[in-house]
């Protein structure tokens, strides 16, 4: 297949230029002006270089988590929707965003200050919530058929999204105001993140998931015709579909405990870059991948810029543009 | 992982319902079991997840130096984030020294004129570390900003509001951080002494039974809290 492997290297080339240019330039835009020759003079301590504090401390970790989160929630979306067979599917539609809020309100609410090892609890507990959402969904969606029902899987997910929510409202109800604001704001999306470690520390899962997104590509497109004739093309069907739904979780559960559940990333980033490239897995993930980081650290930086010193949730931002773009695609349909 | 794990429950599992067109009627091991073991195919990710947690504090990038904590160097350049604090600042007379307030601080009328670094939920580490701040006043809760200043080796001083009788402990507190320790103790006392003394003026007085008003705008109620109950202005709504 050289046209796709030609058409491939375009992509990634083009894709992988802009987010290489969301990049470079998302830390040099701040609230603030620094003087990047100070801030990479190596010879001042950090504790004496405020240019270095803002540029290292304040920036960079954020456009990294903008990166991270985006290209693993754009991925995950286009999985999904392969998955699902189903052009609304998002990463969070099977319940996981509902669980890792959960996790980081009881967080919030029971233990705002406690920390583990030095790393605050909430993003563990949100991991925690999402893992628990989709163990019960996934055993739910084995337990009475032959390998995987998507069908069950879409139902019983959102079936535990409204229960999910349920419990944070009844939760929220007996909680106080500084509170509830604060899981709140966690909803909205927020890539502020205080250190490099959480990135560190999701890292390995997201790059075991991409790998499964690597191989999953070729099935995902079988799929597409459907699962009978996937079958009949000699693909392991529930396999595959099993592989999907697992990778595209947990990664979707390593990027929400970073940033909280970013919206619209997830469906609008698919769609547009399938817009873009035709609808051949093999380019859109990789593409889907690379567009949704540079996305989505583009849309951190209006969110630290437009109404400086406030800061706009990111999560606004996305919904904001993607809202729109997801009606006109559901009225050209 | 998960594959190495579910093969080993395979050999139970196929003879459970559904995977390998056994028939339920046939399954010789109870339902409640089968979930269990297929439960655990989600110990390897739990084991992930705690595996990256651990790894966590011993990622390299993560080992700053610790924060130059309790040394009392003398503060000159201090960013505020707490209102209450502020005020306690300028009362104090460290006025001058604050070089930056939260978004909702209002008083005294004197911070008008400095820049605002966000609040409880959104403060704007950029702004705040580009103050050059010497000590930088934050809730308990704001873990994030706390592990940011530390990196940037900027101390901090964390409030926690505890009712009225934490006011003066803050107080001195504060004072003595900041090297105002007279100021602070004199304030502190003073206001003791004005709490003793209402307390005092009101021991032998009737209690009246009082009615709880539950409203948000009405600034008649406010009568009710200060003198104990007996405003006319208050009426129930």
């Amino acid at each position: 297949m050289k046209p796709t492997g030609r058409r491939l290297a375009g992509v990634i080339l083009l894709f992988g230029g802009l987010l290489l240019l969301a990049l470079v330039t998302a830390p040099l835009v701040g609230s603030t002006r620094i003087s990047l020759r100070r801030a990479f003079d190596w010879s001042i301590p950090i504790t004496e270089n405020p240019d270095a504090q803002i540029f290292f401390i304040a920036r960079l970790p954020r456009t990294l988590a903008g990166a991270l989160v985006g290209s693993t929630l754009a991925a995950a979306g286009v999985v999904f929707q392969g998955l699902l067979r189903n052009p609304l599917a998002t990463p969070f539609t099977l319940g996981v965003s509902a669980g890792a809020a959960l996790g980081a309100m009881l967080a919030v609410t029971f233990a705002p200050a406690l920390q583990w090892l030095g790393v605050p609890v909430a993003p563990l507990a949100s991991f925690a919530g999402s893992l628990v959402a989709v163990a019960i969904v996934y055993f739910l969606a084995t337990a009475r058929h032959h390998g995987l029902s998507t069908n069950t899987l879409l139902l019983a997910g959102v079936t535990m999204n409204a229960f999910f929510s349920a419990l944070i409202l009844f939760v929220q109800y007996f909680a106080d105001f500084a509170e509830t604001f604060r899981i709140l704001r966690w909803l909205m999306g927020d890539l502020d993140v205080s250190s490099y470690g959480p990135l560190v520390a999701t890292l390995p899962l997201v790059a075991v998931s991409f790998a499964a997104f690597a191989w999953l590509a070729r099935p995902l497109n079988l799929l597409s015709l459907g699962t009978d004739t996937a079958e009949t093309r000699g693909l392991d069907v529930v396999r595959a579909q099993r592989v999907a739904f697992v990778s595209a979780s947990l990664a979707t559960g390593a990027a929400v405990s970073i940033g909280g559940p970013v919206g619209f990333i997830g469906i609008i980033v698919p769609h547009l870059v399938r817009l873009m490239v035709g609808a051949d897995h093999r380019i859109v993930l990789p593409a889907s991948a690379l567009f949704g980081a540079a996305f989505l650290v583009g849309c951190d930086v209006l969110s630290r810029t437009l109404m400086a010193p406030v800061e706009l949730p990111v999560g606004i931002i996305t919904a904001l543009i993607g809202g729109p773009f997801f009606l006109w695609l559901l009225i050209r349909r | 992982m998960l594959r190495a794990t579910c093969c080993v429950l395979r050999a139970k599992r196929a003879t459970c319902y559904g995977r390998r067109a056994v028939p339920r009627a046939t399954c010789d091991v109870p339902r409640a079991a089968c979930d269990v073991l297929r439960a655990t195919c989600f110990v390897p990710f739990i084991a992930l997840v705690v595996a990256a947690a651990i790894a966590v504090p011993v990622a390299p990038l993560h080992s700053q130096p610790p924060p130059a904590s309790a040394a009392p160097r003398s503060v000159s350049r201090i960013v505020s984030l707490v209102p209450a604090v502020t005020e306690m600042l300028f009362a104090v007379g460290a006025g001058p020294r604050v070089v930056g307030v939260s978004s909702f601080d209002r008083f005294p009328p004197d911070v008008e004129r400095l820049p605002r670094v966000g609040a409880l939920l959104d403060p704007d580490v950029e702004r705040i570390l580009s103050l050059r701040p010497d000590l930088v006043v934050v809730y308990r809760s704001q873990t994030d900003v706390l592990a940011q200043l530390g990196r940037a080796g900027i101390p901090a001083f964390v409030y926690s509001h505890a009712g009225l009788a934490d006011v003066t402990v803050t107080m001195r507190r504060l004072g003595e951080r900041i090297g105002s320790s007279t100021e602070a103790e004199k304030l502190a006392t003073e206001i003791e002494r004005r709490i003793e003394a209402v307390r005092a003026a009101s021991a032998n007085a009737v209690r009246p039974k009082t009615l709880v008003v539950f409203g948000r705008d009405a600034f008649a109620l406010r009568g009710i809290y200060a003198s104990g109950g007996s405003s006319s202005r208050a009426r129930p709504r």
